[in-house]
């Protein structure tokens, strides 16, 4: 620490630091959101609520998600059913926390899997150029122009029913977005003067890739990370909501809005509360990828 | 004071203890400390320093263009006579481009891509004259003509991109000349520009002052200062530490730093092996020591040079210096 | 000195400029660099000078024409055979901020030609050569694991002269290495880049639009005009006496720090600079020369012995 001090004091006292300019450093970054964007910071609390919610439901609730009250059927809010029961008589609550579980890992490890094959082809497209490039971007042109829920409605309906199969659909239908974005990220760097530098050096190529192009692709990653669970969260509840997602007896948030759907005038509140759950996590994520970006993004770092 | 009112010859502009500081979560930045010069009518005043000195920092707040987070803290500018430092920004409007003008560095970045040069300086006229379509573009094209643009009335209709550097730059000092201003501050105009361009805008900036346009004239060149300037400011992390004329300051400086600057620079004209230098670096902003900011890097500090800030002493009518040593003598 | 490092010949590069138009951006040039020589090549925004630089240690490929390192061809190897030569040519660039990935520490930036061409036998070993080469081009050891934007302008283009001199090469491509920075600071770099040649032997193609700098460091000097060569020869011979009209108009339009002397009376260049898409027939220069005659339009000048003892591409020249 001492030692730290002191090189400090010759670093200020002969003026070697920047006056503008500041670490880029994930640190930096991110003490600037807490201290800048509390938004970002509260939607961070709220989705860490969320996943340890989800995590813990069992200690949380004393019933289990299909547990069936026949007796107590669509009975409103109450001491015993802080939710409701939906038309099983099973408790609102805890299937909001149970579905939480499938709908969070849904929004996020289908995410986590397309931006890997995204990222993938994206900086191999960017950086390889020519043939490889147009192949890729035609391909993920093509995947672009489909609708996607159409697409996932066929891939769902050619693989079947499962956790795994909505996985794999989720990630066919994104990776072509997070390619482009990672492709254009990666143009951009590759002009930059110190790649110029380093392919002056004799760096190979997959070592310019690995040490100086995709470390700064990593921030936009992560902004878009934020920006894409949201969007298949909700792709998540289309399919179950047009019941090719998640079947019953389990749940899904989505699942509970199409089931609650017929009890719209009667029990609201069977598809109010998931509606409610998915919309503060897909705007939690939104908010947390905005104020992520405004750190991260260089070009509005400039001071 | 009614005494100025009946003087024949006004300063254009006149700066008196001008302070701006940055106001930053790490301390307050004193970009602009205790400046005071003058800019005769019809007359270049170059300010010359490094990077880092605070020379742009003072160009703008002569404009009212301060950017967040700073704030002129002290000090009066006399635009002809008007303080304008305690304006707000509407009445700021009325005197930028009309009273003040600026031209800066990059040629390329001041100009609206997707517009026409005609147009664009078609809209400064416009904004501060109550005139007719027609008449601002009869002005434009008698602008682009005084500052040397060939086929005035062809180049209204061509975009910043179709011009080479040198044009892009009389466009823009057309600009800023078109309402006539009496002060024209230019910041680094030629810095971005071939030299045999250079010597074209440096030939055009002094015909400008034969119409009676003041000159605030910012570079780190000193041969452009050299040239062009009739009147030298030295400015270092962010106040003046000489004043001279042109061939006292360039045949005996005074000041520690400005003497290193002359060394550096005729030691690499005299082609000498081993070249001269100014030991350090520009210091930080944010920590500045009590004293002389200098201090750190002078061959010459005395005692107490780091603990007292020097004042300016005036050596001679016309020359002064921010130097402790310098104090009442001449040379040291 | 000894022989001849690195030749050029009758190199040209063009650029396509959409429409099917083309940039000539190097025509014909040939020129040689010996063995811990400095060439200078001077010329304005335009000139090629960066592109002939680039292709001079390979990183551009020419439309035309070859380079030669120690007698061997550049069209004549594959990439792999060339690869060892890549460690023998470096460069220095001319903006000191973008030429550091700002997420490398000074050791990681330093040491990367170390671990590219094996000179170190591991990481404690590199880190010692790395301190090694901190001292030699006069950065302080403490600042061994700082990040760039903690250094000074100054501060990280020493940076950057450590990382191009870490695995020795024969040659260094000096892209304006000093145009960014303040006056004082410059004469520190050109110290420095002195220094080093001097103990080292480097060679130097040091480019610059900066006269005054180019005429300090270089001993021979390549005047440049939209893609050609139009005047070469010894520093001194050069501007002490210029004979192509555009070296003249160039050394007249240097603003000089002397007050007393100015140049009220300069001839200034006539016109607009002309494109390197559609270049002029015969001489380049002709549409902005004083001198130009009928026979500057039909027949381009090449370049030719003069009194001087220099070379310069132009008709008027006895």
């Amino acid at each position: 620490m001492n030692r730290k001090k002191k090189i400090d004091q010759i670093v200020r006292t002969a003026g070697l630091e920047s006056q503008i300019g500041e670490a880029q450093t994930f640190g930096t970054m991110m003490r600037r959101m807490v201290r800048e964007n509390k938004l970002a910071v509260i939607s961070f609390g709220v989705i860490i609520l969320f996943i340890l919610a989800a995590v813990f439901a069992p200690l949380l609730t004393p019933y289990t998600y299909d547990e069936m009250d026949l007796a107590n059927r669509l009975a409103p809010p109450s001491a015993a059913h802080p939710l409701g029961t939906d038309e099983g008589g099973r408790d609102v609550f805890t299937r909001l926390l149970y579905g939480a579980r499938v709908s969070l890992l849904i929004g996020i490890v289908p995410t986590l899997l397309s931006m890997a094959i995204g990222a993938a082809l994206g900086i191999l497209a960017g950086f390889a150029g020519g043939k490889t490039d147009t192949v890729i971007m035609r391909i993920a042109d093509v995947m672009l122009a489909f609708p996607s829920i159409l697409l996932a409605m066929v891939l769902m309906y050619m693989l079947g029913d499962g956790l795994i199969n909505i996985f794999l659909t989720l990630s066919i239908v994104n990776w072509a977005s997070v390619a482009r974005v990672v492709r254009a990220e990666t143009l951009r760097l590759k002009e930059l003067e110190y790649v110029e530098a380093a392919r002056v050096t004799g760096v190979s190529r997959s070592k310019i890739l690995l040490r100086h192009i995709l470390p700064n692709c990593i921030p936009t990653l992560i902004v878009l990370f934020t920006l894409n669970v949201p969007s298949s969260i909700l792709t998540e509840s289309g399919l179950s909501f047009l019941g090719l997602g998640v079947q019953p007896p389990a749940a899904s948030w989505g699942l509970m809005v199409n089931q609650g759907r017929q009890y719209l005038y009667t029990a609201p509140w069977l598809s109010f509360a998931p509606c409610v759950a998915i919309m503060l996590t897909v705007l939690a994520f939104n908010f947390l990828g905005d104020g992520l970006r405004d750190v991260m993004d260089p070009h509005l770092n400039k001071g | 004071m009614e005494s100025e009112e009946w003087r024949v010859e006004m300063n254009t502009l006149e700066i008196r203890n001008l302070c701006t500081s940055f106001f930053t979560e790490k301390g307050e930045l004193k970009a602009v400390r205790d400046v005071s010069l003058t800019v005769g009518e019809g007359k270049i005043t170059g300010i010359v320093g490094e990077s880092g000195c605070g020379k742009s920092m003072l160009a703008r707040s002569v404009m009212g263009l301060i950017p967040h987070p700073g704030r002129l803290v002290a000090g009066e500018i006399l635009l002809n006579g008007r303080d304008i430092a305690k304006l707000s920004q509407r009445e700021y409007c009325a005197v930028r481009g009309s009273e003040v003008s600026m031209v800066c560095q990059d040629p390329m970045t001041s100009l609206n891509p997707v517009m026409t040069v005609g147009r664009q300086v078609k809209e400064a006229i416009l904004l501060h004259n109550d005139v007719s379509g027609d008449e601002a573009e009869r002005r434009t094209i008698e602008a682009f003509e005084s500052v040397g643009i060939p086929d005035p009335d062809k180049r209204l209709k061509s975009y910043p991109h179709q011009l080479s550097g040198g044009l892009r730059q009389r466009v823009l000092i057309a600009m800023a000349m078109v309402c006539k201003p009496k002060l024209l501050i230019a910041d680094e105009p030629t810095t971005a520009l071939d030299v045999t361009v250079e010597a074209q805008i440096l030939r055009l900036m002094r015909k400008l002052c034969e119409d009676g346009t003041g000159i605030l004239l910012i570079s780190h060149n000193l041969g452009v200062i050299a040239q062009t300037c009739d009147d030298i400011y030295v400015m270092y992390a962010g106040s003046i530490v000489e004043h001279a004329d042109p061939v006292t300051l360039f045949e005996a400086p005074v000041h520690p730093y400005t003497r290193g600057l002359m060394n550096a620079v005729a030691a690499l004209n005299r082609n000498e092996t081993v070249l001269e230098t100014i030991r350090g670096v520009v210091p930080n902003l944010l920590h500045l020591p009590a004293g002389c900011a200098f201090s750190l890097r002078c061959d010459q500090c005395g005692k107490d040079c780091a603990d007292r800030f020097p004042e300016m002493h005036s050596i001679r009518p016309g020359h002064e210096v921010r130097c402790h040593l310098a104090g009442g003598k001449e040379g040291a | 000195m000894s022989g001849i490092l690195l030749e050029a010949r009758n190199l040209s590069r063009d650029f396509p400029a959409g429409h099917q138009k083309v940039v000539h951006a190097v025509s014909d040039v040939s020129l040689q660099i010996g063995e811990g020589e400095t060439l200078g090549i001077v010329g304005e925004s335009g000139c090629g000078k960066s592109t002939l630089g680039r292709m001079l240690i390979r990183m551009i490929p020419p439309t035309s024409g070859d380079v030669l390192f120690r007698g061997k061809a550049f069209s004549e190897m594959k990439e792999t055979e060339f690869h060892p030569i890549r460690r023998e040519l470096q460069m220095i660039f001319q903006d000191p901020y973008a030429s550091l990935n700002p997420r490398m520490n000074v050791r990681d930036i330093i040491a990367e030609p170390l671990e590219t061409w094996h000179v170190c036998a591991g990481k404690e070993e590199t880190t010692q050569r790395v301190l090694e080469l901190m001292r030699d081009v006069g950065l302080p050891e403490e600042f061994l694991y700082r990040y760039p934007h903690q250094f000074s302008g100054g501060q990280r283009q020493r940076i950057g002269i450590a990382r191009a001199i870490a695995a020795d090469p024969s040659l260094i491509v000096c892209d304006e290495p000093t145009s960014a920075l303040d006056v004082s600071v410059q004469n520190q770099i050109l110290n420095l880049l002195r220094e080093l040649q001097q103990a080292r032997g480097l060679s130097y193609l040091f480019i610059s639009h900066n006269i005054s700098v180019v005429r300090h460091i270089s001993d021979r000097i390549a005047v440049m005009f939209l893609g050609k060569i139009c005047e070469t020869g010894p520093t001194e011979k050069v501007f002490s006496a210029p004979r192509h009209p555009y070296t003249k108009f160039l050394l007249e339009a240097v603003p000089q720090p002397d007050p007393r002397k100015r140049t009220e009376t300069t001839a200034l260049l006539q016109g607009e600079p002309p494109s390197p898409i559609d270049p002029p027939s015969g001489c380049r220069f002709r549409t902005r020369c004083p001198h130009a005659t009928e026979r500057c339009a039909a027949e381009e000048p090449a370049l030719k012995e003069t009194a001087a003892g220099t070379e310069a591409a132009c008709h008027m020249i006895a």
